[in-house]
């Protein structure tokens, strides 16, 4: 069943057969390696790899799906590698998590060409659709009633994934990461009025879905 | 979240702490006179307390941090620095880049095994560091040695020698396991005090030059080979306690 043993992955934890890829789920030309100095790489250590777990959530709230996740966070950290030479200090994270964006939407797009993507809603790439490329989340097939008897955590993961990508990256990056509104706007690429009318509409839509999974088991613990 | 509209911007910016003082003090004393705008901080509070909670941030996984690590340890240059002083590598670039490969090559396999070791034991204190950070100490915690034998059964291909020395000042407290020279291997966690010792351990019969004497950070780490396994203990402890252990460890060993 496992291809060749050739994955790293333990199989308790190998993803579903149509996902398995022998290398990573992302394709097209990653950056050449560059070589570090050992004081370039002791500095990399030092000022990116703390910074893996915010990579990963984000990674991981932006495409809903772990083994996709993990690739497109080493992923960066290979092009962030490559790139770290013309990195001039400034905020490791911010930088670090761009890159992680930016591979979150190029695996999307490589979704899309592939035909992959599940249209969930008419072509739109406004704030508050779910643009088609935005891959459906098959864990998730989100009837309000789903909401009811999961954990707080799951539903609060739940909530944030119904979010279409872009209010669903600003909420993370803000409650989660805990960066500034300017650091937000560094991240998305985005003017800080963007940033604020999402990040807004983001916390109002949770904040209702909120309150309806709580009326919703009141409903059924009365 | 129904404040008023025309605070609803501010309100937000006061929660995310991105109002100046007297800013921040115009929307308090309007949420000191306003209902609805005071229940809509407290809407956004509540559900950053939500959000905040535990388990709502994913951690990464020890398989992509070893991935990470991996990634890092592929892109570093391994033999340069000792070899060519950086005023020697300027010069290269204008002797031809093919001439660079080739002499490259030539001292590269002179030097082997120097910056094998040294970067194994960059690899060895990289690990050591990580285990102190919280939560990767240990994956099996617990000071008998009972139980981490049998944990690393169908984790790594050998059999660690899991020993315990708590009656001699060096208590046994888990293992775990790391990434080392890009291949998995068993760590035991030992305390000395307040000490942490790693013990690494896996199979390699190849013989490694012996630990540098200055190794980095100022981290101790003795090395040795016994039965077909290799082990390597990292800690900061000094280098006599370090023997000591080893010398303690090698009496208890099967031979």
């Amino acid at each position: 069943m496992r291809a060749g043993g050739r994955q790293a992955i333990p199989s308790q934890v190998c993803p579903p057969a149509e996902t398995r890829r022998e290398r990573s789920v992302l394709t097209g030309p990653a950056a050449p390696p560059a070589a570090l100095t050992a004081d370039e790489a002791q500095r990399f250590r030092a000022l990116v790899m703390p910074h893996a777990d915010a990579a990963y959530n984000l990674a991981l709230r932006l495409c809903r799906r772990t083994d996709v996740a993990e690739d497109i966070v080493h992923d960066a950290w290979v092009r962030a590698l490559a790139g770290f030479v013309s990195f001039r200090g400034g905020d490791a994270k911010s930088w670090i998590l761009t890159i992680v964006r930016n591979r979150f939407y190029d695996w999307a797009r490589e979704q899309r060409l592939k035909g992959m993507a599940r249209l969930t809603r008419p072509a739109n790439d406004s704030d508050d659709a779910d643009p088609d490329w935005d891959v459906a989340d098959v864990d998730q097939p989100t009837p309000e009633d789903q909401m009811v008897g999961k954990t707080e955590v799951g539903a609060l993961h739940a909530l944030i994934d119904r979010l279409p990508p872009r209010l669903r990256e600003v909420i993370v990056l803000r409650e989660l990461e805990e960066l500034s509104y300017r650091e937000i706007a560094q991240v998305t690429e985005s003017p800080i009025g963007s940033v604020m009318s999402r990040l807004s509409r983001a916390r109002e839509a949770l904040a209702r879905a909120w309150r309806e999974r709580e009326a919703q088991m009141a409903g059924v613990r009365p | 979240m129904n404040g008023c509209p025309e605070w609803a911007d501010r309100l937000q910016a006061l929660v995310d702490g991105e109002l100046d003082a007297s800013h921040a003090m115009e929307v308090e004393a309007h949420i000191a006179g306003c209902g609805a705008c005071a229940e809509a901080r407290t809407a956004l509070l509540d559900l950053r307390a939500a959000l905040r909670s535990e388990g709502v941030r994913a951690v990464a996984p020890r398989r992509l941090m070893a991935r990470l690590d991996a990634a890092v340890h592929a892109s570093t240059e391994r033999p340069a620095r000792r070899v060519f002083p950086v005023r020697e590598r300027a010069a290269w670039s204008v002797a031809g880049a093919g001439l660079a490969i080739a002499a490259c090559a030539v001292l590269a396999i002179g030097v082997a095994p120097s910056w094998q070791t040294a970067s194994l034991e960059r690899d060895l204190v990289a690990g050591h560091i990580r285990s102190e950070m919280a939560q990767h100490l240990t994956d099996v915690q617990t000071s008998d040695q009972h139980v981490v034998k049998p944990w690393f059964d169908g984790k790594v291909d050998f059999a660690p020698p899991v020993i315990d020395l708590a009656d001699q000042g060096f208590p046994i407290v888990g293992g775990r396991l790391d990434y080392i020279d890009q291949r998995t291997v068993a760590a035991l966690v030992y305390r000395r005090g307040r000490h942490i010792i790693n013990l690494f351990v896996w199979p390699d019969r190849a013989p490694i030059g012996p630990p540098e004497a200055h190794p980095p950070g100022g981290y101790t780490l003795v090395h040795w080979a016994r039965g077909g396994m290799t082990f390597w203990a990292v800690s900061d402890v000094n280098e006599a306690d370090l023997r000591a252990f080893q010398r303690l460890l090698e009496a208890r060993m099967p031979s």
